[in-house]
């Protein structure tokens, strides 16, 4: 492998699992601070995707960002009305309840989209290779994993700087104190749920260019991001940083060196963290 | 009177604990919920905080009454705002928050205004929460959080402080700083209710006793006339 390839290949790696982490950030919030785990997280990823590509049409490609960010937050903030009900309920009732509602927003977008793979058009300033250093990277992954680390670095400050973040975090430790603190943790979840959301949507906004979506992808990419959360440790949002680099990692040399079975490495690797530090690779024992 | 608790029923799914509570607190007063474990006590305080809701399978009947407003019904978050502050049994402090963080997040002008209690208050108040300031809650000493919690209650301004065994499991020593700290809360018109097993610790921090068995209130009367038989009666010592 020559040096340029190698470099490429740790760039499109690292680009996607930061594009991944934000996906896990967002369902790992929500798995900390409501103690639900959101199985439907691809559908609004999926949706980021096509509100980005419907935006860009009309307006260019920031917009699309933008828009796809806010507007899934919107539904995100909406969204937590009805997933009330699954507060305390066993996991089996969320794994359906959420799933349910990944149909439903799914099918909402067949209507909207139909069954046409969509793609984002990149703007022309995003096409092509870049030269650094007698190198060549591909301009928009570099850009995705700038943008990435910059929505990454925002969510870790408003987590650990914020009085928003301060109230997450008490939340996730303790919600009936808070609440007994005068604090309306209710509201507080609406808002929660919403950045869990838009984390997603933006994660599929950032991918949207890269590759194909259809409506119904969102109901299967739990399944690729459950290797991420399982190896960072649940609910750990720190952990699911280096987890989801190396699975970005794993998933572009695999594609290089053992292409016809790259896509299952991840899962082995999962498989393996789970019998031996059950606990996640990057989470302390407790 | 700033708490009034008319004939309070409290149930656990099926099983019911309180039967008939009636006590009153008056303002500026310290008031004791004093019996054995597993009588009531605790349910009583959390009847009073909201924390016996439905959603955790309670139940609560009859009427708990703050400066005229009934609280039965109420969630916990707006029982807080009208002036009640909790200190529950176990602490509860927020682990992974550092001691400014569990005083901040309660941080709550009062409901006349009243903005008694700042950061720097509490800091004059228990010198060794400044010192630890930057660490995190799960860091601290048994005694160091009963603090905290204490210290965590007062940001609310609270018209009424409400505190559930707070010296359980404490050094002796803790307890005797425990004590001053109660005594110097008394001394500054802070209205106080608590539970308590240790009869030794209540009847030095409280001016009114009631004695709690079985759900209801057995005895009630100014801490320091109590004679000793009705200890023995009910306490057994």
């Amino acid at each position: 492998m020559s040096l340029s390839t190698f470099i490429r290949t740790v760039i499109v790696g690292i680009s996607n699992g930061m594009v991944n982490y934000l996906v896990v950030a967002g369902i790992a919030l929500v798995m900390g601070g409501i103690g639900l785990v959101n199985f439907g997280q691809g559908a609004y990823y999926v949706l980021g995707a096509y509100i980005c590509f419907s935006l860009t049409k009309l307006l260019g490609f920031g917009w699309g960002l933008l828009g796809a960010t806010l507007i899934t937050g919107i539904v995100g903030y909406f969204i937590e009305i009805p997933f009330r009900r699954l507060f305390g309920k066993h996991i089996t009732y969320m794994l359906l309840y959420t799933m349910a509602f990944a149909y439903i927003i799914c099918d909402i977008m067949v209507a909207i989209w139909g069954y046409q793979l969509v793609s984002t058009p990149l703007p022309h300033y995003f096409k092509g290779l870049v030269e650094i250093f007698g190198v060549r990277f591909p301009k928009y992954y570099l850009f995705m994993i700038f943008f990435a680390t910059l929505i990454a670095i925002a969510f870790f400050i408003m987590f650990y700087k914020t009085k928003l973040g301060m109230y997450f975090r008490a939340i996730i430790s303790d919600r009936e104190m808070v609440e007994s603190l005068g604090i309306n943790v209710k509201s507080l979840n609406s808002i929660m749920f919403a950045i869990s959301i838009a984390l997603g949507g933006i994660a599929g906004a950032l991918y949207s260019p890269l590759s194909g979506q259809s409506p119904k992808e969102g109901l299967v990419i739990f399944g690729n991001i459950m290797p991420i959360l399982m190896i960072g440790g649940m609910r750990n949002l720190k952990g699911a940083l280096p987890a989801a680099l190396l699975v970005g990692l794993v998933n572009s040399f695999g594609a290089i060196y053992v292409p016809s079975i790259y896509n299952l490495l991840p899962f082995l690797l999962m498989v393996i963290v789970m019998i031996i530090k059950p606990q996640g690779l990057f989470t302390k024992k407790e | 009177m700033i708490l009034e608790v008319n004939n309070l029923e409290g149930y656990y799914g099926l099983s019911q604990i309180l039967f008939g509570i009636n006590l009153e607190v008056e303002k500026g007063d310290s008031v004791c919920l004093i019996g054995r474990n597993g009588v009531g006590k605790t349910t009583t305080l959390k009847s009073i905080v909201g924390q016996l809701n439905p959603k955790v399978n309670g139940k609560i009947k009859g009427s708990i009454k703050f400066d005229g407003t009934e609280l039965v019904g109420m969630p916990s978050y707006k029982i807080a705002r009208l002036g009640i502050a909790y200190v529950p049994q176990g602490r509860h402090i927020f682990p992974t928050l550092t001691v400014k963080e569990n005083l901040l997040i309660a941080e709550r002008v009062g409901v006349d205004g009243d903005k008694t209690w700042t950061l720097e208050r509490i800091y004059e108040l228990f010198p060794r929460l400044k010192e630890r300031e930057n660490s995190k809650g799960e860091k601290l000493s048994g005694g160091e959080q009963q603090m905290l919690t204490i210290a965590r209650g007062l940001m609310q301004n609270p018209k009424l402080l409400i505190m559930d065994e707070i010296i359980e499991g404490l050094a002796p020593i803790i307890v005797e700083e425990l004590v001053k700290v109660v005594s110097e809360l008394r001394n500054r018109g802070i209205t106080i209710l608590l539970a308590e097993q240790s009869l030794k610790f209540a009847l030095e921090v409280s001016h009114k006793c009631y004695i709690i068995e079985k759900g209801e209130v057995v005895y009630k009367g100014v801490s320091s006339e109590i004679p000793k038989e009705v200890f023995v009666k009910y306490l057994g010592t």
